[in-house]
């Protein structure tokens, strides 16, 4: 078991993991009408997401998701003791939110990645000598293949410390993306339910720092697989997400499901965590609150696990009073009883590219 | 495990192809694929494995740079173009020629990428005693692969005192040249060497 340490989070719910935790737990849609007149493409339809909040302007993008990432490490490191991290490697999980700021301009000097500047400009900042670090960049299952990569570093005893820092953003190119692909709700996201229509997109910065040492919530296991089925849709057999559940050894007591509201992924999730888990586990999501946060969505649903596990209570899907009928696992619906008090919670990310994830927390030390 | 034989290919594909390649029956809309997309199921054509790995590792030198500019410029409303920006969808057709699944895990360092995702996956062959494949696709549509583990053309040993990366650059002028140093530095104290007449 890796002992997850601490974290920071900024979302459309607010800075910090506290504002995550109330808007989640209270029920808030965050998604708010965006303003696209500035945009080099503007969208032709009624474009929503749940964007970070903005106390000023800032110079571009790239600044903005950057000082919320910073504000992010903040507060995870707020009572690290940072001469116990030993030998530190960073690995950076995003995917898109960052490239608004280049690819609009035909001039731009595309030879480069520049994500992985931004890893080198962290460590400046957070003074952070790193033994090894790297950008991850999985699609949606960032974060969790992050998460697979530092088990992989402590397993083979490559470091002590590792921070994963999972970041994405919403503009012009990702909201014509998904909306090329239909896979954007035109109303708004509700998860499992029988009139779901697609998701809702999100921002944001998320710090997790993990140790090789007992903690009071532990990371058990990371699961990962990808598939060659489709570029954009699972297997409906769902084969490749229980072969990333393999990867996990007991029944977690709520699931924090990808449940982008998709027809697509809803099925699928719903068909493999039935059969794998029966009805032990309560399900739920977070991406109808503050947005499907493309890379950076595993590292959120990793806080809020935590945070479930600390405060003994789960949360519910704030969007979805019922649930397709066809479904037939137990859902925390906008009205269930929150009569869970989880141990253990599993969260589960699917991504393009046929990438299916799974990672679960579980209270490791009492407080 | 502190050496690890490789087997090393590459190929040098012509796109956009005129006409349909010879797997274009097994891969769902080939003719949407991007060229690095294209690159490694073309390399798979010319040099198909029996022995599959265990992990793929995806350098994306450059991430979707290319890709990406391929859908804002012209207008950001192809969902074809849109959804070759992310490099885990340069290895899903592959997957369909392969027939294969597993974990997958696309990692960037530039300058460094190469160089990274070598020394990464031999550090994963060394903890786990199992076959890894280290793909990409550079700018010019050379696809490559290096499979760490089985046998090999080449190694890869740690023994050296920590290195700092090389350049991907370097490693490419290196792979290059047939009757160069034998041996390259791949940083975090891993070097690949090429075997006598490879």
């Amino acid at each position: 078991m890796i002992g997850v340490v601490a974290y920071g989070a900024s979302t459309a719910a607010g800075e910090g993991v506290e504002a995550l935790w109330s808007g989640v737990h209270s029920g808030r849609d965050f998604s708010r009408a965006l303003d696209c007149s500035d945009w080099p493409v503007k969208p032709d339809f009624a474009a929503r997401a749940c964007l970070l909040p903005s106390s000023r302007e800032f110079e571009n993008q790239e600044e903005r998701l950057f000082t919320h990432l910073h504000r992010a490490w903040r507060e995870a490191s707020a009572d690290l003791d940072r001469g116990q991290l030993g030998r530190v490697g960073v690995i950076l999980a995003s995917t898109k939110g960052f490239v608004e700021d280049r690819i609009w301009n035909s001039n731009s000097d595309l030879r480069q990645d520049f994500l992985a500047p931004l890893l080198t400009r962290f460590c400046r900042l957070a003074e952070v000598t790193a033994v090894t670090q790297v950008v991850v960049s999985n699609a949606c299952a960032s974060s969790h293949s992050a998460l697979w990569l530092a088990t992989q570093w402590f397993q083979a005893d490559r470091v002590d410390t590792v921070i994963v820092l999972a970041v994405d953003g919403v503009g012009p190119f990702v909201l014509q993306g998904f909306h090329s692909l239909q896979a954007l709700s035109v109303s708004s996201a509700r998860p499992f339910a029988p009139d779901r229509d697609g998701m809702r997109l999100g921002e944001a910065a998320v710090v997790v720092v993990l140790a090789s040492k007992p903690c009071a919530i532990g990371l058990t296991g990371v699961g990962l697989d990808a598939e060659g089925f489709a570029a954009v849709r699972p297997s409906p057999s769902g084969q490749s997400l229980r072969r990333a559940l393999r990867a996990l050894a007991s029944v977690p007591d709520m699931i924090i499901a990808h449940a982008t509201a998709t027809v697509l992924n809803d099925v699928v999730e719903d068909q493999v965590f039935h059969t794998h888990f029966g009805l032990a586990p309560v399900v739920t999501g977070s991406k109808w609150s503050i947005g499907h946060t493309l890379a950076a969505c595993g590292a959120v649903d990793l806080v809020l696990a935590c945070e479930s596990i600390i405060r003994r209570t789960g949360f519910r899907l704030g969007n979805t009073p019922e649930v397709d009928p066809s479904f037939r696992c137990r859902y925390l619906t906008q009205n269930a009883a929150l009569d869970v008090e989880p141990e253990r919670v599993l969260f589960s990310a699917l991504g393009f590219g046929g990438i299916h994830a799974v990672a679960q927390v579980e209270r490791w030390l009492d407080a | 495990m502190r050496q690890i034989r490789c087997a090393f290919v590459f190929h040098k594909s012509i796109f956009p192809l005129k006409g349909e390649p010879s797997w274009h029956a097994r891969v769902d809309r080939w003719y949407q694929l991007d060229a690095p997309a294209f690159g490694l199921c073309e390399l798979w054509s010319q040099a198909p494995t029996v022995e599959k790995p265990a992990l793929i590792v995806l350098a994306s030198p450059g991430g979707c740079n290319g890709s990406d500019a391929l859908f804002a410029l012209q207008g950001a409303s192809s969902p074809a173009r849109f959804v070759h920006t992310l490099p885990s969808l340069r290895a899903s057709a592959l997957l369909q020629l392969m027939n294969w699944h597993g974990p997958l895990i696309c990692l960037q360092n530039d300058p460094h990428s190469l160089s990274r995702a070598l020394s990464e996956g031999a550090e994963w062959v060394s903890l786990n005693q199992q076959v890894c494949w280290v793909l990409g696709c550079d700018a010019d549509y050379v696809a490559y692969r290096f499979c760490l583990g089985g046998e090999g053309n080449m190694r890869l040993e740690r023994g050296g005192a920590a290195a700092a990366l090389p350049l991907d650059s370097e490693i490419n002028v290196w792979l290059g040249k047939s009757n160069g140093e034998p041996t390259a530095a791949l940083g975090g104290g891993w070097q690949i060497t090429r075997a006598a007449g490879a």
